[in-house]
């Protein structure tokens, strides 16, 4: 890597990396997972820099669920815990920091793919053909993984809040109003 | 409803992620040797006069403490604690889904012929199984042989298998059976079983395999028989070049489903994926894609340095935690020998300070065969890489390594090679050694000499 790569590079690490980590954190549920998930991908980008041709953004999302999906594959979902630092920065006032906590629960119980087609689809806001490009999977794959995500999530929080409320208006017949 | 629930989503993981920051010494933590591709300060020492061939793994050495110059590491990283607890967890599924697996499935289970055939390929394979030896006693299969699939492809009767050891840790071995010339099952890999960090990436609840060389036809075994299975392989481009995957169903009949790749098709990077009551539960590449039969292949690369097994576990840590070493590093450094590779052979161990070591030898189609030393340290969850280089034809017979913290050299012996004494100084009296494959050379001396028989004939290595 000659010294206009290296600096093409480092900018970018400066630049995309506190990005592409919140995408890590998302698709792996813990930090020191992100991070290290995260100084790979860079790893392996540092040694291709100068060979890599399409958006360098898109490479190192794609590598990251590529990683993440990978070695994190399992059958039965993860143990989802909170790490102790983290609050929410911005009060909720609409539905409750409880559901949103909820929704981030159930999203990091998912199959880790279902997982990364909802990070890339509303947190990255990739289109359904984009999604599919990263995750090397069909259209109609993206649109069933999303469905039975959200479905699932839905289902999780409903659930909890029926438990919750005593029988209470669920969150589905809530926000439905 | 659903847009609402979408924008909640989205709304919570900016909650959640707002306070995540990148470290600041991110970059700092990428090697600047990184950025090319990881190259050793390899010492060579010269071969000793009587031999012609050997060349040898030799870490470089900078001036240390009391115990004398001390080993270089080439890098180091951090591993994940979580990640090595996923990989128990992942044996423990493993044994428990084959404690449950029940009759053989498969349109072939019935078959006496094809039972017997598979009994004697798997008693005697024509090539040994890949791992050089451990430092620790081996635990080699035992019990009959538990045939988890036998059936018919369009290319004759291909079979999986795995036997039971009592290996704490890798407590099976499995037999992939392809069709031969014949039509019959020839064994084309036979292995140690290690769940997750395998990095043969063998999943108990979908395995799946090419079911010959040509590639013409996937097999995947759901651990549900009732699952439902989709496979998708490439066979045209998009407007970039990159070739496209196409999804189809494969049906399942008899606890499998055989698809057939499509005129055009890559195995190569296909995916395949199992759902439940709709639920997809697994998805990741096709485990094992034949490149030859063990009995009726072609010749391997010339780099490719296959050695004999006399001793086939990896340290009483085991191999699944060794391997979730390699599987970290394969990650970081090697990520093209991910989906696919066949490690021709490994040795490694636990050392005295409860430490790890492994070394292995990679290689996928495509690439050029690697060898890797990795060595562990148990307490901080930090791997220090050894050696990391492309395996030369000419390095053999021997594989000789220092390792750190003056823990001795690891020494493995190639292809028709066993190490029968060794010594720190010519003239001292030899140590002897019971003819292994693989050991640890108890001194913190920085050379040493090894006796070898090669073919028969007695040669005197230096270090």
């Amino acid at each position: 890597m000659d010294a206009t790569d290296r600096g093409s590079f480092e900018d970018f690490v400066r630049g995309r990396s506190t990005a592409l980590l919140r995408t890590a954190y998302l698709l792996t549920g813990d930090r020191g997972h992100a991070e290290d998930l995260l100084q790979g991908v860079l790893e392996r980008m540092a040694r291709r820099w100068p060979t890599i041709r399409e958006s360098r953004e898109a490479y190192a999302r794609r590598a990251l669920v590529n990683a993440a999906t990978n070695r994190w594959r399992q059958r039965r979902p993860a143990t989802v815990e909170f790490s102790e630092g983290h609050h929410p920065s911005v009060p909720d006032v609409s539905v409750g920091v409880a559901v949103r906590d909820q929704l981030i629960r159930g999203l990091l119980s998912l199959p880790p793919r279902q997982r990364a087609v909802l990070v890339l689809r509303y947190f990255e806001d990739l289109n359904e053909a984009e999604t599919a490009q990263v995750l090397d999977c069909s259209v109609g794959t993206v649109k069933s993984q999303a469905s039975r995500g959200l479905e699932r999530l839905r289902t999780l929080v409903d659930d909890s809040a029926h438990a919750a409320s005593g029988g209470r208006p669920t969150f589905g017949e809530r926000t439905a109003r | 409803m659903s847009l609402d629930l979408e924008n909640e989503l989205r709304l919570a993981m900016q909650d959640y992620t707002s306070d995540v920051q990148a470290p600041p010494d991110l970059l700092s933590r990428l090697p600047r040797r990184r950025y090319g591709f990881p190259r050793l300060a390899m010492v060579a020492a010269a071969a000793a006069a009587a031999v012609t061939v050997a060349a040898v793994v030799v870490v470089g050495e900078q001036t240390g403490g009391d115990g004398g110059p001390a080993v270089h590491p080439l890098s180091t990283y951090k591993l994940s604690k979580t990640f090595a607890q996923q990989e128990q967890l992942a044996a423990k599924e493993m044994t428990k889904v084959i404690e449950q697996w029940g009759p053989t499935r498969g349109d072939r289970a019935g078959d006496q012929h094809v039972m017997a055939r598979l009994r004697a390929e798997w008693a005697h394979p024509s090539q040994h199984p890949t791992n050089l030896g451990s430092f620790e006693p081996v635990h080699s299969p035992d019990g009959p042989l538990q045939v988890l699939w036998a059936g018919t492809t369009p290319e004759g009767v291909a079979a999986y298998a795995v036997q039971h050891t009592k290996d704490p840790v890798a407590s099976y071995w499995y037999g992939i059976f392809l069709p031969g010339s014949d039509g019959q099952p020839r064994l084309a890999q036979r292995s140690q079983l290690t769940a997750g960090a395998d990095i043969s990436e063998f999943d108990p609840h979908l395995m799946s395999f090419t079911t010959s060389p040509a590639h013409r036809s996937v097999v995947v075994i759901p651990s549900d028989a009732t699952d439902d299975v989709r496979v998708a392989f490439r066979t045209s481009a998009d407007a970039h070049g990159q070739l496209v995957p196409q999804w189809q169903d494969a049906a399942v009949h008899d606890g499998a489903a055989v698809a057939t790749v499509p005129a055009g098709g890559n195995v190569w990077g296909a995916v395949v994926e199992v759902a439940h009551d709709g639920l997809v539960t697994a998805d990741h590449g096709v485990d094992f894609i034949s490149t030859r039969l063990l009995n009726e292949g072609p010749p391997q690369p010339a780099n490719v340095l296959p050695m004999w097994c006399n001793g086939c576990s990896i340290g009483a840590n085991g191999p699944g935690y060794s391997k979730v070493m390699l599987t970290a590093w394969l990650v970081r450094h090697g990520p093209e020998y991910l989906p696919v590779f066949t490690s021709m052979w490994s040795v490694g161990g636990s050392l005295p300070d409860g430490d790890n070591v492994l070394a292995m030898q990679l290689w996928t189609v495509g690439h050029p065969a690697r060898t890797v030393v990795l060595v562990d340290n148990r307490e901080d969850m930090e791997v220090d890489v050894l050696y990391d280089e492309e395996t030369k034809p000419a390095d053999r017979p021997v594989v000789a390594v220092r390792l750190p913290k003056n823990a001795g050299w690891l020494v493995g012996a190639g292809p028709d090679a066993v190490v029968t004494g060794w010594r720190t100084a010519p003239g001292d009296t030899w140590h002897a050694v019971a003819s292994k494959k693989s050991l640890l050379v108890p001194t913190d001396a920085t050379a040493i000499e090894l006796r070898l028989v090669v073919q028969g004939h007695e040669r005197v290595v230096s270090r």
